[in-house]
């Protein structure tokens, strides 16, 4: 008996090990992880300085984790292997079956106190980076509003029973500062607030706000600019549902079980007369329908993320919305372009937004950065 | 390379058994010699020619001293000193040059990063050259076989520190066995498994932990940070050791333990007998005893024991943490010594807590280079300025209880035994044993797939 086990013992390791090699070796590579939206590494440049140097020995181990056969199952192995430890958590995001959400430092008191750019963390002061913002919302001269829309975390720690202390102190901080000089607008007790009633304005799968809670932050924008009477009523709109779209957080966890996300595209039948340039070349409508069938379904709404996207309506003068903005307002933008022609800009590359607002004409400002942006990429108090 | 890495496994690990067992076997030391030198070379190539030069030293000047010993003793002192100093040296200056430089004020040298694993293979040689010289080890006359000793790839890099005694004679005559080879396997995954499942998640969470505690400092947060090194720092290195001994058996190797489940001590002396054994086998055998052990006077005893505490803290590195880490596990041990030992023996529960708190606080003073940080640190533990508990961490401790238990489980002989007990009374355990370990190293596999890079923590030294 003895015998026969190590006997086993030998002939399964060996083969195991020479079947994956040969399978790592003989099977093509690929570019792309549709599961996780980013590009694979491919094989590493190697050259006498890269060598000598260490790099490709560095390069060679992403190599190979990244073009490891049955790569996905592997991964999704351990995902499951996590949960079964019951730590509700693979690679720093957090487990429930109907919501997943980044696991991410709260922003506690001292560093919203803190002066100094502090670590890789917090990439830049908070509070420096808001009172940035005020100075600019006080000179901008035209109708600012500003829009932190919360992190999955804040919106959903009720399904974590997640405990935030001062969780809540980087939105208050925010409105403390912001709310008169640059037209603050809490979104966080509103998103919670629906977020417990059952409503689905946070994907369970994905970092982003859902087309209801665009809607309800569009509800917000408009009646911070005045027009409140010209909000379109959620009715109006027409629904066209996608399931199984399953987001960033979901391709960060890696958990093998967890419910899918539906996403919405909400439509009107003016939605053809709209004028929409992304980085000077043309839109088919607010929503890209080819992302649909790809993995990254969100780059939809206006085909992802651009530096200039701008949208007109034909054959009519209207105001001008210059859009100061991340991510989350891909899905909001088709909203405000009901009422506004928009001009967003990429929060991340703008140089000077009052020469945009100045070179585009604007009539008002909307400044949008999600939670996270704000304490880790420091851009929000780059704007001037 | 490390063995937790997929390039090691799926490609060098494959092609050194291909080519390892389809060699005759007068060229097996060859091709070991040769493929543990691209094992050091990868990634980090240019100490691979200072590594010779201490293999050829040490080679050259023990027939220096096998020649003069006997006949003009003082010529193989000189011999033996040379070997010694040569060695000694590349190890001094790389690794302690920029930290003397920068206490006596002259200036440091950039870019001088430590060479791979020289801590461990300069203690090796050192041990083939004071064996030599105190007749203990034959004579190495061959280049190969003793190129082999020093640079076999299992043990190159973070030990265990396997003496030539103990290996000299496998140099030559060793035997490949499916049974040698099957419980290699088994010790490597179980190396792997502690390693990957638990050592690199108890390093997150101490990070985690340590972060949140520089915001919102608390009592329970300090400890569990401080439980969470323990857990990080015994399956980091106790895993490597096993993955180590495992492959060595793979190539018929069969090297000395180095761990002893060192948590269940009982007191500081016990842990040190329990935990890097070859590390402080070798400050006995090479520094202490010639001191005088403790057959010299009680005061001189401890100074002997301050000099070998002393030199082991500054073994793993080129730091005041270090030192001091050193010079706190020496004060323990003289203290055990004069009295606290004999109370120890009398109450198991006190002598575990007591071992696992120093042990604890040990590691505390380990990972901490910055001395103002572990300050910080302490005061937040006794609850200077920080309140008992939050929220937040009662819940990350509540989340991770069960991951922690396993933690403490796995750290104890317990598991292991369970197993032994269960093969003996039911008979398709062992049978199963071969599926159960392959199930593990799939799921390691998963790891490595998941977490591309997770270095060892000994690897820097």
């Amino acid at each position: 008996m003895k015998k026969r086990a190590e006997r086993l013992t030998v002939i399964l390791f060996c083969v195991i090990i020479a079947s994956l090699s040969l399978a790592f070796l003989l099977l093509p590579d690929r570019e792309f992880s549709p599961q996780e939206n980013r590009a694979l590494a491919s094989f590493p440049e190697l050259n006498a300085e890269t060598f000598f140097s260490g790099d490709f020995g560095k390069e060679m181990n992403l190599y190979f984790a990244d073009q490891f056969p049955l790569r996905t199952a592997f991964v999704k192995l351990k995902g499951g292997a996590e949960l079964g430890m019951l730590r509700g958590e693979n690679n720093g995001v957090l487990y429930s079956y109907d919501q997943l959400a980044v696991k991410n430092f709260n922003a506690y008191k001292s560093i919203l106190e803190s002066t100094e750019d502090t670590d890789r963390i917090y990439a830049a002061s908070i509070r420096a980076q808001l009172e940035s913002l005020a100075r600019f919302g006080e000179s901008a001269g035209i109708p600012i509003v500003t829009l932190i829309p919360p992190r999955t975390i804040d919106v959903a720690d009720s399904s974590f029973s997640y405990d935030r202390p001062d969780g809540d102190l980087l939105y208050d901080l925010a409105s403390a500062l912001l709310k008169d000089k640059a037209g603050y607008v809490d979104t966080l007790s509103l998103f919670r607030e629906k977020y417990e009633a059952g409503e689905y304005v946070y994907y369970r799968t994905d970092h982003h706000w859902t087309t209801l809670g665009a809607y309800y932050a569009y509800c917000e924008v408009m009646d911070a600019l005045g027009k409140a009477d010209d909000i379109l009523p959620r009715e109006a709109f027409e629904v066209e549902q996608t399931e199984s779209f399953s987001g960033t957080t979901a391709a960060r966890g890696n958990f093998p079980f967890y419910r899918k996300d539906v996403l919405e595209l909400w439509r009107l039948p003016d939605d053809g007369e709209y004028e929409i340039l992304a980085d000077g070349e043309p839109l088919d409508g607010f929503y890209a329908l080819h992302h649909l069938s790809e993995s990254d379904k969100y780059a939809v709404f206006l085909d992802g993320t651009h530096n200039l996207t701008t949208v007109k309506k034909r054959g009519e003068e209207r105001e001008t919305l210059l859009v100061a903005k991340d991510s989350f307002a891909n899905c909001l933008i088709p909203f405000l372009a009901r009422e506004y022609d928009v001009v967003a800009v990429n929060i991340h590359t703008i140089t000077s937004l009052s020469a945009a607002a100045e070179t585009y004409g604007a009539d008002a400002i909307l400044i949008l950065c999600n939670g996270e942006n704000l304490i880790t990429t420091g851009d929000l108090g780059k704007i001037k | 390379m490390i063995f937790s890495s997929l390039i090691f496994i799926f490609a060098y690990l494959v092609i050194t058994l291909a080519v390892y067992y389809l060699s005759p076997l007068k060229w097996r030391n060859l091709v070991l010699f040769v493929v543990s030198l691209a094992f050091y070379g990868w990634g980090e190539p240019k100490y691979i020619l200072l590594m010779l030069l201490s293999v050829l030293s040490a080679y050259a000047f023990g027939f220096g001293i096998e020649t003069y010993r006997g006949r003009n003793d003082r010529l193989a002192k000189l011999f033996l000193i040379l070997s010694v100093a040569v060695n000694l040296s590349f190890l001094l200056f790389f690794k302690y040059y920029n930290f003397f430089a920068g206490i006596f004020g002259f200036s440091p040298i950039e870019n001088l990063t430590l060479p791979v694993g020289i801590s461990f293979y300069t203690f090796q040689i050192l041990s083939y050259t004071i064996d030599l010289y105190r007749k203990q080890v034959p004579l190495a006359r061959k280049l190969v076989p003793f190129g082999t000793y020093v640079t076999l790839f299992p043990q190159l890099i973070a030990g265990p520190i396997v003496r030539y005694k103990d290996v000299c004679e496998q140099l030559e005559h060793r035997k490949e066995t499916v049974s040698k080879f099957a419980s290699g396997v088994h010790r490597f995954i179980a190396g792997l498994a502690k390693k990957l499942i638990l050592g690199d998640a108890a390093a997150a969470m101490a990070a985690y932990l340590e972060t949140a505690q520089g915001f919102a400092p608390t009592v329970l947060g300090g400890w569990a940070v401080m439980l969470c090194y323990t857990f990080h720092i015994y399956f980091d290195f106790s895993g490597y050791s096993d993955m180590a001994i495992g492959l060595g058996r793979m190539f018929g190797f069969e090297f000395v333990e180095n761990f002893n489940y060192p948590y269940i001590a009982k007191s500081i002396t016990d842990f040190w007998r329990r935990w890097h054994i070859t590390l402080s086998t070798w400050f006995r055998e090479y520094i202490y005893i010639p001191l005088g052990g403790n057959r010299v006077g009680k005061g001189r005893a401890f100074f002997n024991m301050a000099v070998v505490w002393f030199l082991t803290g500054f073994w793993h590195g080129a730091d005041w943490n270090y030192l001091l880490w050193g010079v706190y596990f020496w004060v323990f041990l003289v203290l055990e010594k004069a009295f606290l030992g004999k109370f120890l023996q009398k109450c198991a529960p006190v002598a575990h807590v007591y071992s696992l708190l120093i042990i604890g606080f040990g590691w505390m003073i380990f990972f901490h280079s910055d001395l103002s940080a572990l300050w910080t640190s302490v005061k937040a533990m006794v609850g200077v300025g920080a309140s008992f508990a939050d929220a937040w961490v009662l819940r990350e401790l509540l989340r991770n209880l069960p991951f922690l238990l396993l933690c403490a489980l796995a750290c104890t002989p317990f598991p292991k035994k369970l197993y032994e007990k269960a093969k003996e009374k039911v008979a398709v355990v062992e049978a199963l044993s071969p599926l159960c370990s392959m199930a593990m190293f799939l799921l390691c596999v998963a790891y490595m797939v998941d977490n591309s890079f997770s270095p060892f923590l000994y690897y820097i030294f």
